[in-house]
């Protein structure tokens, strides 16, 4: 069983095909993680206003915000802002990372005007008392990313599993032999998960690590609320970060199987990793000619998936006067759940196809 | 004793039957399977290793059902497909040790075993070359070698001599009657030299169906008073092409002299042919299917 594993890992590595994705898996997974880490390393330093070409420091933005201050306890008694207000008012909003309409000159309804006020003030006054930094913002930007890219060239590695034996006419001469069957799927399955396991550990942590290690203040059990207001869990920063690298994989997974059957029922490599690929970009497809409601059920992105922060997907949410509740369309467990049986029903064709495969004289 | 049988094997696709109700019993010695391209030699052999499973009928092991033998079955199997894969990457050495995981051999016995193999076979010079850098011949000698490498009692090949030059053909079968003692060697061929001074017995089949067997004797036997040799005129040649069978036309002194096949004189002046070959009887019965008349 080790000899066999060893040769079909090494059959694996052998191709230039999985030589070249390896290298270019590594290389845009460094680049996600400078993409990712970038507002770490290389903070700005100005507020640019793209309207009006000006521009303001940390320091002029601060004095800029004191007088904001007045702006929004004056706004919260109802009204509507000027021009001029809202502009401060939604530079200010901006700084504090809430989820406003911000269009400059908006005039805002004035029945919505407090509720969105005393929003953005609870969740500034949360943001201080959360410990809330940048850092996790971009932890949330970078898992998805991270497990996208093994999601996407992993079933370009791997396709050539079963699908190369069939194409150059081993099959016949594999299955005729004492381990040709069980122990040889063992084999590959083995090696398919010793291919998979660091390049998608590598993905990951390349793009998890550096905002993680980059602020090691970030409180990761403060609530989640407090990136995503509208989030439908009562999670903690931690345990969404933990959720959302569970989806990473399983997507991961999924689309490596995909591949693998795909690429076994149609003894072509190539397009076994095309579906694969297609499968693993679906959950980030964002923009579909498709009305609302098809849109919820067909288009979704990882993040609002789990969490419900999108309004893609129908979340439902409510402010009580001082604090968010969010109401996510359906739960959450039945999309793993769903997704749990559509990675078993994989393995079990690939399982099954392998074991009653014919070779056709 | 060994003994391997088949019991009314069938295999269709669709309507088509590549293989039609073949039966026989084999007990150690060497067998040919003749068969022009498409009668259903490559179908029946992978019936046999198990690789395909029959529409119909059943293969018998020393009297055990394969299906139920499993793995058991699969060890005794050595087994050579016609225009066999291989890893582009790997040397002869690592192909050959590949198998013998396959094979379940323990690693030392799989590398002495291999080594002696690659001698065997005359590749022991190239063992650390990449498959990619061989010639036909090469391959096919290193698909022999594998299978040979778990000793197996059962030994099927398939079309094993298909490009290897005459000097290899011979001593590929030399090799052959070499380890053939005591298993049951069954070999797929349309080249009728390669079987005619081997094989103890000769399987004809013709579109999926066992036509005749026999040894090679009393298979040239059934043709013996239907080989006729002819010297006519060019023109009388290519009407007698038309209606008959022709194993070998040569030219002499401004004639054409024919070998034809025909159950009577295919002219009044026709000589019988005394000594029959092996290819009069595959002409014989798959002239049709290979571009002649009968």
């Amino acid at each position: 069983m080790s000899a066999l594993y060893r040769y079909e890992l090494r059959k694996l590595f052998c191709r230039k095909q999985a030589v070249a994705v390896l290298c270019l898996l590594l290389a845009l997974s460094v680049l996600a993680a400078i993409g990712n880490a970038q507002g770490a390393l290389f903070p700005a330093t100005h507020w640019n206003g793209y309207e009006s070409g000006a521009s303001l420091s940390e320091t002029e933005f601060e004095k800029l915000s004191e007088k904001a201050a007045p702006l929004r306890e004056q706004q919260t008694a109802g009204g509507t802002f000027s021009d001029e207000e809202w502009e401060t008012l939604s530079y200010y909003m901006g700084a504090q990372e809430a989820r406003t309409p911000a269009a400059a000159g908006t005039p805002v309804p004035a029945a919505e005007t407090p509720e969105l006020l005393k929003m953005a003030e609870t969740l500034g006054t949360m943001s201080v008392e959360g410990g809330y930094t940048g850092s996790a913002a971009r932890l949330f930007a970078g898992i998805p990313a991270g497990f996208l890219l093994p999601a996407l060239f992993l079933p370009f590695l791997l396709s050539g599993l079963f699908a190369e034996d069939a194409r150059c006419g081993m099959d016949a001469l594999q299955f005729s032999a004492r381990f040709g069957r069980g122990r040889l799927l063992c084999a590959k399955l083995l090696a398919a998960l010793t291919a998979w396991l660091p390049a998608a550990a590598g993905c990951g942590a390349i793009c998890v690590l550096p905002p993680v290690l980059s602020d090691p203040h970030t409180d990761w059990g403060a609530s989640m609320q407090l990136l995503y207001p509208n989030a439908a869990y009562a999670l903690t920063l931690g345990e969404a970060a933990l959720w959302l690298i569970a989806a990473g994989v399983l997507l991961s997974v999924l689309s490596s199987l995909f591949a693998l059957l795909l690429s076994s029922l149609c003894k072509a490599s190539l397009l076994g990793a095309a579906g694969g690929c297609m499968l693993a970009l679906y959950p980030f497809l964002r923009v579909l000619p498709l009305a609302p409601e098809a849109r919820r059920a067909l288009c979704w992105n990882v993040t609002s998936l789990l969490f419900g922060t999108d309004d893609s997907f129908g979340w439902l949410s409510f402010f009580d006067g001082a604090k968010v509740f969010g109401r996510f369309s359906f739960s959450v467990p039945v999309i793993f759940c769903l997704a749990g049986i559509f990675g078993a029903v994989l393995l079990t064709c690939c399982i099954w196809r392998f074991l009653t495969r014919q070779v056709k004289g | 004793m060994i003994q391997l049988r088949a019991e009314s094997l069938t295999k269709t696709y669709g309507a088509k039957a590549a293989v039609d109700h073949v039966s026989f019993t084999l007990s150690p010695g060497i067998y040919g399977l003749l068969g022009a391209n498409g009668s259903g030699k490559t179908t029946l052999m992978r019936m046999l290793v198990s690789v395909l499973r029959p529409t119909g009928g059943q293969i018998f092991w020393c009297d055990q059902e394969i299906s139920t033998l499993g793995a058991q079955y699969r060890d005794v199997l050595g087994y050579l497909p016609q225009n066999f894969g291989y890893y582009k990457e790997f040397s002869a050495w690592d192909f050959l040790l590949y198998m013998a995981s396959l094979k379940g051999l323990d690693g030392k016995y799989a590398k002495a075993k291999a080594a002696s193999l690659l001698e065997l076979v005359g590749l022991a010079d190239e063992r650390k070359a990449k498959l990619r850098t061989f010639s036909g011949g090469m391959l096919q000698r290193a698909g022999i070698a594998q299978a040979l490498l778990n000793d197996p009692k059962l030994l099927v090949l398939d079309e094993p001599t298909a490009g290897l030059d005459p000097k290899e053909r011979v001593r590929f079968r030399n090799l052959l009657s070499d380890i053939a003692k005591d298993k049951i060697v069954l070999l797929s061929t349309h080249i009728v030299s390669d079987v005619e001074s081997i094989a103890d017995d000769i399987f004809l089949l013709k579109r999926g169906k066992l036509i005749d067997e026999g040894s090679v004797e009393s298979l040239l036997a059934a043709v013996m008073g239907k080989v006729w040799q002819v010297t006519c005129t060019p023109d009388e040649a290519e009407g007698l092409f038309n209606l008959y069978a022709v194993a070998n036309m040569r030219h002499e002194n401004g004639h054409v002299v024919l070998r034809v096949l025909s159950e009577t004189p295919p002219t009044p002046d026709a000589e019988p042919v005394r000594t029959p070959t092996l290819e009069d009887v595959y002409l014989w019965h798959f002239g049709e299917e290979s571009g002649e008349t009968k």
